[in-house]
């Protein structure tokens, strides 16, 4: 051999003790030049081989039935391993194929005396396995999610074994069959919850009995209901920057109540130093800050902990923390010492002396966003579109293109590292990028799925009516040429926060001409939703145990009616409207916003 | 410490761990968005991952434990088993006392003097002070040679 070209991660994967030997003394003789028709010999074997198998497991082409390859036989040999093994394999690698017969086999085998003993046993075992992986970082959260789907088959197959235990003894409905109550909720006025439904689902297959109260929630729904409940433990998601006022009301409220429930708090606008902060001191039960699904599950088992002596080292110790994370926020607020804090002092002794300045209104209107309307440039483009246009069932594949992919795997919580971050660059990263091709395919395998069977429905509408501003507010004229009668008015709120420099202060209606320059100017507005069958669609995968499609479909629902408003935003600016009929973006270049305004 | 932990899986103390927040001043406010912002973000990136790899080649050589955070996703750099982010608004609220904002539904740290027109990314270190300092001074005048622009932050 004069030359070669080395694969320097194959080389790592094939490693080289392992090789088939047969095959290596055949490589061997052309690398080592051991004989005279090496060559030939080597191309003479390798044209008896699969082309798929590894040099480190050699299979020959047409290989008998009973050979049936190194991975068929791993395949199979799970099968043979004894019944709490298995269960767990199907846990950890997400296979509910046999599921309720290895449960049932469990059930029936004579170790477990109570079918509540399988789950408290093997099941959970298994799921605690999961738990190890998904913290040490070798399971991410869809397989978890996955997880969650077998165990929820194993446990409907136990259930009615359980309650038949329960009528045996003499109707004691007192034994509780699960780990805990958990009562979850999305705050008042915030309607996110993908993150709180999987973390529903992640407790939910750990054997918590989990009341999800939904979006919106008020506090005395949540409260009522918790109250009703007996729930062990409260759980608060929100996304929104009020929702963090919400959550201290609602603590408040329980404190009102001589409630003495753990409260969780948890949501991308939480974090320990609010919670510390601002939430626990208003509650005198214990109150714990959650970063995300797979948190969540040491700390409320460490809150339902049957041994009160642990439960309470535990409750103490997250006191202890935010009590010293509160001192360090006051003192740093204090503290003269400390450069930064001094930096940060003066810049707070700065804004309280100045207490929040705010301009009144008729200063902040004397610095409004002035717009030469005279100039042909700022020449209103009169749009093709006056009134409405309705989008019924809008075809989802005119759409697909435009979905923004990166918001999706951030729920999934699979994060590329530097450089992989994004779309689609995740799916290189050595970590992650397996489980991300896999998630895409089965995202891919359920949007075509909606498609096809018409599942989920696009619609929206597009609006774009004769309008002028009238000082802070706009007009919409029921008549473009008239423009006499005002069929509605938009209010619009200036900026008053005092910027610096002279940075002009905002209000909508300074993009729209003013009524005295006699410019026609116009309004558009759009409003759209990927939800329609949507809940339906969630209810059927509910009622089928399958947590994993469930979120998967509102993931994608909500991917869905993003890509929807790129979609008719584009059709507003292109032709509906019409300002810029040349238009010829990119999705990636619409993503970063570099259309006209 | 405990946060710790599940982030870097080898450590089992926090004692003699040096956490080094670095915050490079942006010329822009990070919290808006569009183009210019992104490539604001991507060079800071660009030169804290210069700067780290730098300065962790050198701890390494000298045989310390040392990481570094990827902006991006929170994932530690060198050790690479697990996925469990490192919140730099955290980290930086918890130990440096900044304040934190909300923009969006994003958390973004408050420096105390460039506010929000900051990027923080931090590295860590077990290696003792003088061994830190070596390793960030050598790694500087490197790449204040290799590229003759200022370093620092």
């Amino acid at each position: 051999m004069d030359m070669g070209i080395v694969n320097a991660v194959q080389v790592k994967n094939d490693v080289y003790e392992k090789i088939d030997k047969e095959l290596l003394e055949f490589v061997e003789d052309v690398l080592l030049n051991r004989c005279e028709n090496a060559t030939e010999r080597m191309m003479e074997y390798a044209a008896t081989l699969d082309p798929h198998s590894k040099p480190t497991a050699v299979k020959r082409l047409g290989a008998a039935a009973g050979d049936a390859g190194p991975k068929k036989a791993a395949a199979a040999s799970w099968r043979d391993l004894p019944v709490e093994k298995r269960l767990e394999h199907a846990l950890v690698k997400g296979i509910d194929e046999f599921a309720v017969v290895d449960t049932e086999e469990a059930r029936s085998c004579g170790r477990y005396p109570m079918p509540l003993n399988v789950i408290e046993g093997p099941l959970m075992d298994g799921m605690n396995v999961v738990g190890d992986l998904f913290g040490a970082g070798k399971m991410f959260l869809p397989q978890v999610i996955k997880s969650a789907r077998v165990m929820k088959r194993a446990v409907a197959h136990l259930l009615p074994f359980i309650e038949e235990e329960k009528r045996k003894a003499g109707g004691d409905m007192t034994v509780e069959s699960n780990a805990g109550v958990f009562v979850i909720a999305t705050v008042k006025g915030d309607v996110h919850d993908i993150g709180k439904n999987i973390v529903a689902v992640v407790l939910g297959c750990n054997n918590f009995k989990v009341i999800d109260l939904g979006v919106m929630t008020p506090w005395d729904k949540i409260l009522d209901a918790a109250q009703e409940a007996k729930a062990d433990v409260i759980g608060l998601s929100g996304l929104i920057t009020p929702s963090l006022d919400e959550m201290v009301t609602v603590a408040k409220k329980m404190e009102e109540r001589g409630m003495k429930t753990p409260l969780l708090v948890g949501g991308a606008t939480t974090s320990k130093m609010h919670t510390a902060v601002k939430v626990a001191p208003v509650y005198s039960g214990p109150v714990v800050h959650v970063l995300d699904a797979s948190r969540s599950v040491p700390v409320v088992q460490a809150l339902v902990d049957k041994n009160a002596e642990q439960r309470q080292a535990f409750v103490e110790e997250v006191r202890e923390q935010y009590a010293e994370l509160r001192e360090e926020f006051y003192a740093g607020l204090e503290d003269r010492s400390s450069p930064v804090a001094h930096q940060q002092e003066q810049h707070q002794q700065q804004q309280q002396q100045q207490q929040q300045q705010y301009l009144t209104l008729a200063q902040a209107q004397a610095k409004a966003f002035k717009v030469d309307w005279s100039d042909p440039v700022n020449r209103p483009v009169r749009p093709a579109l006056l009134g409405t246009k309705l989008f019924e069932n809008y075809p989802i594949e005119d759409v697909v293109e435009y979905i923004d992919w990166n918001p999706f795997f951030q729920v999934w919580q699979l994060r590329g590292r530097y450089p992989n971050r994004g779309y689609p660059k995740i799916f290189n990263d050595a970590t992650v990028g397996s489980e991300a091709k896999k998630l895409f395919q089965e995202a891919q395998d359920m949007l075509n799925d909606f498609i096809a069977r018409k599942r989920v429905r696009l619609n929206g509408i597009v609006g774009i009516y004769p309008a002028n501003s009238v000082g802070d507010d706009i007009e919409i004229y029921s008549d473009d040429a008239a423009r006499g009668e005002v069929r509605a008015r938009f209010y619009g709120l200036r900026q008053q926060a005092e910027k610096e420099g002279d940075e002009p202060y905002l209000c909508v209606s300074d993009f729209i001409a003013p009524r005295e320059t006699d410019v026609p100017d116009y309004l558009g507005a759009f409003a759209c939703s990927a939800g329609h069958g949507l809940e339906e669609v969630v209810a059927e995968y509910k009622e089928a145990g399958d947590d994993y499609s469930y979120i998967m479909a509102e993931a994608l629902a909500d991917r869905l009616a993003e890509a929807f408003a790129e979609k008719l935003h584009e059709l507003t600016r292109r032709e509906l409207w019409g300002y810029a009929p040349d238009e010829a973006l990119s999705v990636d270049d619409m993503l970063k916003v570099k259309y006209q305004m | 410490m405990d946060q710790l932990q599940g982030i870097f899986a080898g450590i089992s103390s926090a004692t003699d761990l040096l956490v080094v927040p670095t915050c490079q001043h942006a010329t822009l406010d990070l919290v808006k968005t569009g183009e210019a912002v992104d490539d604001e973000k991507d060079r800071l990136l660009e030169r804290f991952m210069k700067w780290a790899v730098a300065v962790c080649a050198r701890l390494l050589a000298a045989g310390h434990w040392c990481d570094y955070i990827d902006p991006c996703s929170g994932l530690p750099m060198i050790h690479q088993e697990s996925q469990t982010p490192y919140s730099e608004v955290e980290g930086l609220s918890l130990l440096l006392g900044y304040k934190t904002a909300n923009a969006g539904c994003c958390k973004v740290v408050l420096h105390p003097k460039w506010g929000t027109s900051v990027y923080p990314a931090t590295l860590f270190a077990r290696a003792p002070f003088e061994a830190l300092q070596a390793a960030i001074k050598g790694a500087e005048e490197h790449l204040r040679a290799a590229d003759g622009s200022g370093g620092g932050s």
